[in-house]
């Protein structure tokens, strides 16, 4: 082992300064306000005259107490998923004639009426779900990139550029001064580029022990590094240089709020997959109750060009017993009022299939976990009405969707977060 | 407002004059290689910027070495990006090792969905093609075995094809979206239909029977085309010189390019019949780029690579678990597009991982012998000789915090490699 290895806090003293409290442990001093000086790292400021801005924050903007504390974790499914094997329209006979070897039985399917049903493994938590039908652009485009920037920066037709992102936004409006409002688990994402809120992309817990060990190579790191993030005005580059310092020393304010994990028999069995880990995080970091109110995770491969069965069931089993998991280790921690789990993908897939998948399409569902009304919401796709380019057309635009978490969620008017004034969903939430 | 790499802080190091000369050589040499190592900058400085620029232009380009690597040699160790990693991080590099990894990013394809014997035919091809013909090299990856897994021409059929190769290639790898309909995207598919991959030969071969032998429309004109001709059409679409200029410019200089100038970089490589080197090197010889420092992030490979050079760790095993957790390991990108060049790159969960992995690298003896625990002599070792007045005054105290015998040569190294100069390319 090596003199700087030998420096790293090992394993039981980590949890022992976890049980603590790091925010006294920090011997870190941070010039500025640490939390008034974020800014939205899109590298420059796009935003035209005419442009979306967002309000000026005010008190207002959380409407009662009882969504003080709410928090809305959005799992991404990259790639973009394929809603017509997510909630199969079995029933419909355009669906046998467009899907062939991607096509899913019937008799598999998790029957929710005459027409639909949930994918096979989505079993575990189907009664718990809840489905918005048809969620796309009118005018989408085929681009991985374009699409997933359309739902990132929550604007609809990808033309607004727009320099934060919908949730970043969302933690605008939530912001109270929390050392960290937004976290994602699967690296930086421009869906929580904010103004004013801190956001974080954040690995593993393992990775964080200097952060809060008592040492004093640690705190005289830390105290560098706060003396690093208090730099004067400079290049754009090197201010997201050092608002990175500023930040991950702020995460140590959410690590000191985490108590003593919960006993062995007592935790919920997280699948061994990269969503299980991000979600156990999540339930981690939401238990500790410091102020962490948007969570992003990330679940990839859903470009399911070919072998599409074989690789969709995978990630959709994937879905399923993570998503148990992290509800019933929210029931555990009695959150499961109070959090909301809401899936997005860019886009969905093509109406007709090529011979062993499926080609970038348009519209697709989303999935909804948490205080919500399970079943079916907004209007069915058309498999027979589709569009020039073949593709189906979208029955309720992103906007909406982001609308209904906006303002049946935390209570944010949509017309704060979302550049134009979309109408959320009724019946969506059950809260 | 004040430029933070201020003169005043580097004539506190180093005297005016010298201190702005090795700041130069040190961001040419962390943008065209995987350096600045310790003592390198010292080595190029009497040249001074452009003679540099000629010595790295001039570096080797070497090839796979057949025996020791071959495509029968690989058992899923990652044998071929532990080779690259080795390579990449001997000092004698030149431009021609950045610019591979460059298009390793750009024509990317990733071990999730392809096998390495697979991928070590395809970087041979970028190694070939890295300072080469940009049409020869797209004709090439076209039909290269891992690029047709990747991007599923392997079992497309022109009955219903795939159109995953043709709607990247267009969008990500020649002309960026807006240049071509979705109509284009769907006959590129018919026409690039056909190919099959043999594993276990590593080759890839065109199957008449699932091709699409009939007239297609693309780019507006009606006609039988052939992968090849869909391939120049693409490349002499006058969109594909801006896109590469540009993507190379983002890159390489990272700070705003002037329309004047694409035009004229575009000039450059249409004129040259697509030449990769005469449009690297108009880019190196732009005014810009000298003025570029510190203007993007470094990529978690770049950094990491820096690290290992300035805490002596050279001849250690590589450890690609390092590169992994940092989100950039070679051979696993996270998506087609590559890896990023923006701002997450220094963000908050990038400080808390590099500083992670920092702390797990064990200085080597020679450096613990040779660079003295005070901040001009730990700044110098990082190839830092534009420090900003934070920077210095975080490090000075940090100096006067920790003892030299309490590790304090450590404590200001892992600082150093934390600062925005060193953090930024």
């Amino acid at each position: 082992m090596s003199a700087i290895e030998r420096r790293r806090p090992n394993r039981r003293e980590f949890v022992g300064i976890l049980g603590g409290g790091a925010a006294s442990l920090l011997g870190l001093r941070l010039i500025g306000n640490a939390f008034a000086t974020g800014r939205a790292s899109s590298g420059q400021d796009t935003r035209g005259e005419a442009a979306f801005r967002p309000h000026a924050l005010d008190g207002r903007a959380i409407r009662a107490s009882a969504t003080a504390s709410r928090v809305l974790v959005v799992i991404e499914l990259a790639g973009g998923n394929d809603g017509l094997s997510t909630v199969v329209p079995y029933g419909a006979s355009a669906y046998r004639t467009l899907r062939k070897s991607t096509a899913i039985d019937e008799k598999d399917v998790v029957r929710i009426d005459d027409t639909f049903g949930f994918h096979p493994n989505l079993a575990v938590c189907a009664p718990r779900l809840a489905v918005l039908q048809g969620v796309g652009a009118p005018d989408a485009s085929g681009s991985h990139f374009e699409m997933s920037a359309r739902w990132w920066t929550g604007d609809v037709t990808g033309k607004q550029a727009l320099a934060t992102g919908f949730l970043g936004r969302v933690c605008d409006a939530l912001d109270v001064g929390a050392p960290v409002t937004g976290v994602s688990l699967a690296g930086a994402t421009p869906a929580l580029l904010s103004d004013n809120a801190v956001t974080i992309g954040l690995p593993s817990l393992n990775e964080l022990q200097w952060l809060t060990s008592t040492e004093p190579w640690f705190r005289n790191l830390r105290q560098g590094y706060g003396e690093l993030a208090g730099a004067a005005s400079e290049s754009s580059a090197a201010v997201h240089a050092r608002t990175g310092v500023e930040r991950a020393l702020a995460f140590a304010g959410v690590l000191g709020e985490i108590g003593e994990p919960p006993a062995a028999s007592e935790r919920p069995a997280y699948p061994a997959s990269n969503i299980g880990d991000q979600l156990r995080l999540a339930a981690t970091l939401i238990g500790a109750h410091a102020g962490v109110r948007v969570v992003h995770a990330q679940l990839g491969g859903f470009d399911t060009h070919t072998n599409q069965r074989g690789t969709h069931d995978q990630l959709m089993r994937e879905l399923a017993e993570s998503l148990t998991a992290f509800a019933d280790d929210l029931g555990n921690r009695g959150l499961t009022e109070s959090v909301l789990i809401a899936t997005t993908s860019e886009f969905g897939r093509r109406a007709k299939e090529n011979n062993s998948g499926t080609d970038h399409g348009t519209a697709s569902c989303a999935l909804l976990m948490g205080p919500v009304t399970a079943g079916l919401h907004g209007a069915p796709l058309s498999l027979t009405d589709l569009d020039a380019s073949d593709n189906l057309r979208a029955t309720t635009t992103l906007e909406e969707y982001y609308a209904t978490l906006a303002e049946h969620w935390f209570g944010i008017d949509a017309a704060r977060v979302l550049p134009t004034k979309p109408k959320p969903i009724a019946g969506v939430l059950n809260a | 407002m004040k430029d933070a790499f201020t003169i005043d802080s580097r004539a506190r190091l180093y005297g005016r004059h010298m201190a702005s000369d090795r700041a130069v050589i040190a961001h040419v040499l962390r943008r065209t290689t995987f350096g600045p190592h310790p003592g390198q900058v010292e080595e190029f400085v009497h040249l001074g910027a452009s003679d540099t620029i000629d010595a790295l232009l001039r570096g080797p380009i070497e090839l796979l070495p057949g025996g020791v690597i071959d495509s029968t040699t690989f058992d899923g160790s990652d044998k071929l990006a532990l080779w690259w990693l080795e390579r990449m991080r001997q000092p004698g590099t030149g431009v021609h090792e950045k610019l591979v990894w460059y298009w390793h990013g750009h024509f990317t394809s990733s071990l999730d969905k392809v096998p390495e014997r697979l991928l070590w035919r395809q970087h041979n091809l970028l190694r070939r093609h890295a300072l080469g013909n940009f049409r020869a090299l797209v004709q090439a990856i076209t039909i290269d075995p891992a690029m047709l897994r990747y991007l599923d021409g392997d079992g497309s059929r022109g009955d219903a094809p795939n159109e995953n190769y043709a709607r990247e290639l267009m969008e990500l790898f020649c002309l960026g979206s807006g240049n071509y309909t979705e109509d284009d995207v769907r006959a590129a598919a018919h026409v690039f239909a056909g190919w099959r991959v043999d594993d276990q030969k590593g080759t890839a071969a065109f199957d008449p029977e699932a091709g699409y032998d009939r007239p297609v429309t693309f780019f507006g004109r009606r006609q039988r085309w052939s992968a090849r001709d869909i391939v120049d059409a693409i490349v002499d679409h006058p969109a594909c010189a801006r896109h590469v200029a540009r993507r190379l410019w983002a890159f390489y200089v990272a700070t705003p390019l002037s329309d004047a100038r694409l035009e004229e970089l575009a000039q450059t490589f249409r004129s040259t019949n697509l030449d990769i080197k005469a449009l690297i090197e108009a880019i190196l010889r732009s005014s810009e780029f000298l003025d570029a420092r510190h203007a993007r992030a470094r990529q978690p490979l770049e950094w990491l690579l820096a690290t290992l050079a300035v805490t002596g760790a050279t001849t250690r095993k590589m450890d690609l678990d390092w590169f992994e957790q940092l989100g950039q390991a070679p051979f696993r990108p996270p998506n087609v597009a590559g890896w990023s060049l923006d701002n997450r790159w220094v963000s908050a969960g990038q400080v808390l991982l590099r500083t992670s992995v920092m702390a797990g690298i064990t200085l080597d003896k020679t450096v613990i012998d040779r660079v003295a625990p005070d901040t001009a002599a730990v700044l110098a070792q990082c190839g830092i000789y534009d420090a900003s007045p934070t920077t210095y005054a975080a490090m000075e105290s940090a100096r006067k915090a920790q003892t030299e015998f309490d590790r304090g040569l450590e404590l200001l190294l892992a600082l150093a490699v934390t600062t925005p100069e060193f953090s930024l390319a």
